[in-house]
């Protein structure tokens, strides 16, 4: 597709984009996502599972479009908790309050909160022009794709997602194997044979996404946060929209670590595998390394909080090229979106750039529109967000899980499906006491069987012959691309099995 | 060399995995195995069964000797809001909506120290009361609102 092409599929989007309807669903959608990342305990990952059965009655667009709201809005709120009580929103801006939180306490929240807003439309819009340009490209190379390169692609994605993280990469890669173990439960596709189903019927066809995903991070998120509530001393009166307005210093000190942030999100985002979550940590590391006084960090330096929001937009937004064009999830949040739209009957992939190029056009106009309407949610605003931060927790969890419950409930109307939510609840509390990742887990659940599925048509082709995935030239500098991944990432704990004593 | 202590915790949760692995395998050696070229619903889980234990081992060869904080299981939240969950997914298709999210959010909301019976008790009325007249009234879920 040539550029002027892209431009117009875009043009023709904003025509569904600026329908009420749209529009209406695009606000709720960051709205929510808006006021689950300024809460401290309530993920954006929890959000869209809640939201999704709503939009069951929607058009599947309208769904897309209000469900994707709600995950770059997270992004925007997120820094908002992040930078006034040093507790992050979401992960994606734990390195926000490294700098954020030095500066309120210096009395300088308002150009914080100010900057941080700014950086993530800027960082969220060039990652949309990244996306306009590179999801059409991505998707016509991948219709050459056979099922040996989608092998080695999700191979290297899930690789990427597990060792590209904060915390033990072999704890992460334990988990992916887990996660490809639980996406064996159910119906072998091809004989129908039943696998770890020990005669439960609801097992048939698998465990399904959304309450394995609604444990493992809704449960198990309110299961650790329960424990250790704080209290918030934060006078919402303090911040003014006059006290919002940042220095000169500040601005200039502000571009070129947003224009550097954006670039490391979007690049990072753009990877199969790889999360906003990292991409805020490499962002910050940068800056360091860069500044000419690095000592500065920590203490509230403007940069600190400017590149890491830049970088968590711009790879969320960044995150939906390798999502919609090859069908494989970036994190674990747009592996939940891929869920929703298979449950909408759509599924990404190249075909999706070919056939619902509407769809790719709406998306991407109403994520514009998106990130306006955060902009002015989120400065004009800003004092209704903050006094959100007084809703205690006490009040907040029992109707998180009202919803939850509610809303596996509903998809199916299966009892059993709550149930799975509670095993997994546990199970991600479990997880997140010892430092396993449940991202990981999830991403291998989700594409695990369709690895198997390829996996099996490649060998079946080859007849059993292994040396296809080395003998296509892609799917060879794929599993190189993983093997250097794999052989990096695990270097200290195969040095340390060479008998030289561990660092850690 | 000095003696380290061992990390038992962390051992046995990396054990866990190794037992899921094993598990896998000795449950999926029922399957047809099939072959290479035509691979049969047994084939994919033994392998991946293989590796996981694999990498659980490794695992226990890395944390054996972390100096990790023992983890603090927060127990009343850890039983109330399972068991929360639990009532409310026996409650709802026999008791009814109403009852179903009132004792959910009760049950849940005693997981929180300390209880706060004022709080607790306005939060489960009002939770339960917008469950019945959005979900009921407005949206008319296919759910019934009490038992009778």
């Amino acid at each position: 597709m040539t550029a002027v092409e892209t431009l117009a599929t875009v043009a023709a989007g904003f025509e569904i984009a600026f329908s009420l309807e749209a529009l209406l669903f695009c606000f709720i959608g960051v709205t929510i996502g808006t006021f689950v990342g300024v809460l401290p305990g309530v993920g954006a990952m929890a959000a869209v599972s809640i939201c999704l059965p709503l939009t069951f009655y929607l058009d599947p667009t309208i769904a897309l479009i209000m469900l994707a709201g709600i995950f770059y809005g997270a992004q925007y709120g997120s820094s908002t908790s992040s930078i006034l009580l040093n507790i992050p929103g979401t992960v994606t801006s734990a390195v926000t309050a490294l700098d954020g939180y030095p500066m309120t306490l210096q009395g300088r929240a308002g150009p914080a909160l100010f900057i941080t807003t700014i950086t993530s439309f800027i960082g969220g819009s060039l990652a949309i022009l990244l996306m306009m340009w590179f999801a059409p490209v991505v998707a016509e190379f991948a219709l050459r794709f056979s099922s040996a390169e989608y092998f080695s692609i999700m191979l290297l994605g899930l690789i990427a997602a597990s060792t590209l993280s904060i915390g033990s990469p072999l704890k992460g890669l334990t988990m992916v194997v887990a996660g490809l173990a639980l996406g064996c439960v159910g119906t072998d596709l091809n004989t129908g044979w039943f696998r770890f189903t020990f005669g439960v019927l609801e097992l048939g066809d698998g465990l399904h996404l959304v309450p394995v995903a609604m444990g493992l991070f809704g449960v198990a998120e309110i299961l650790s946060s329960v424990g250790r509530e704080q209290k918030f001393t934060i006078d919402p009166k303090s911040i003014t929209l006059r006290s919002l307005v940042p220095t000169r210093q500040d601005v200039r000190d502000s571009v070129l670590p947003t224009l550097r942030g954006s670039a490391v999100g979007a690049g990072i985002g753009a990877l199969p595998g790889s999360g906003a979550a990292i991409a805020t940590f490499m962002a910050y590391a940068l800056e360091k390394r860069v500044a000419k006084d690095p000592s500065r960090f920590g203490r509230g330096a403007v940069e600190g909080v400017a590149s890491p929001e830049a970088a968590n937009n711009a790879a969320v937004q960044a995150a939906f090229i390798p999502t919609l064009s090859l069908g494989i999830p970036g994190d674990a949040l747009m592996a939940v979106l891929i869920g929703a739209m298979m449950i909408h009957g759509i599924v990404p992939g190249p075909q999706f750039m070919s056939e619902h190029i509407d769809m790719f056009g709406a998306l991407v106009a109403s994520f514009w529109i998106g990130n306006v309407l955060l902009l002015v949610l989120n400065i004009p605003l800003i004092g209704l967000w903050v006094r959100l931060l007084a809703i205690p927790y006490h009040v907040l969890y029992p109707a998180m899980l009202f919803f939850i419950g509610i809303g596996v409930y509903s998809i199916h109307n299966n009892v059993f499906d709550i149930y799975v939510v509670v095993v997994f609840g546990v199970v991600g509390y479990f997880l997140s006491m010892f430092h396993y990742p449940a991202a990981p887990l999830l991403l291998g659940f989700i594409l695990g069987p369709l690895m198997e599925e390829h996996l099996k048509r490649t060998l079946l082709i080859s007849q059993g012959d292994f040396m296809v995935f080395l003998e296509r030239p892609i799917s060879m500098t794929l599993l190189a691309c993983s093997a250097l991944l794999l052989l990096f990432s695990l270097r200290p704990l195969l040095k340390s099995a060479r008998g030289r004593s561990p660092t850690g | 060399m000095r003696i380290r202590t061992l990390n038992v915790r962390e051992i046995v949760a990396a054990l866990a995995l190794v037992a899921v692995g094993a598990f896998m395998i000795w449950e999926a050696s029922g399957y047809p195995y099939g072959s290479l070229s035509r691979m049969g619903p047994g084939f994919f889980p033994v392998w991946i069964g293989i590796v996981l234990i694999v990498f659980g081992v490794s695992l226990v060869l890395e944390v054996r000797h972390l100096a990790t904080p023992p983890p603090v299981l927060a127990i009343r939240p850890f039983t109330m809001v399972p068991l929360g969950l639990i009532a409310f997914a026996l409650m709802i298709e026999n008791a009814g909506l109403v009852p179903a999210t009132a004792v959910l959010v009760l049950l849940s909301g005693l997981g929180s120290r300390p209880v706060r019976p004022r709080a607790l008790f306005w939060t489960t009325a009002v939770i339960t009361l917008l469950a019945y007249v959005v979900l009921i009234r407005a949206i008319g879920v296919p759910l019934r609102a009490f038992w009778w």
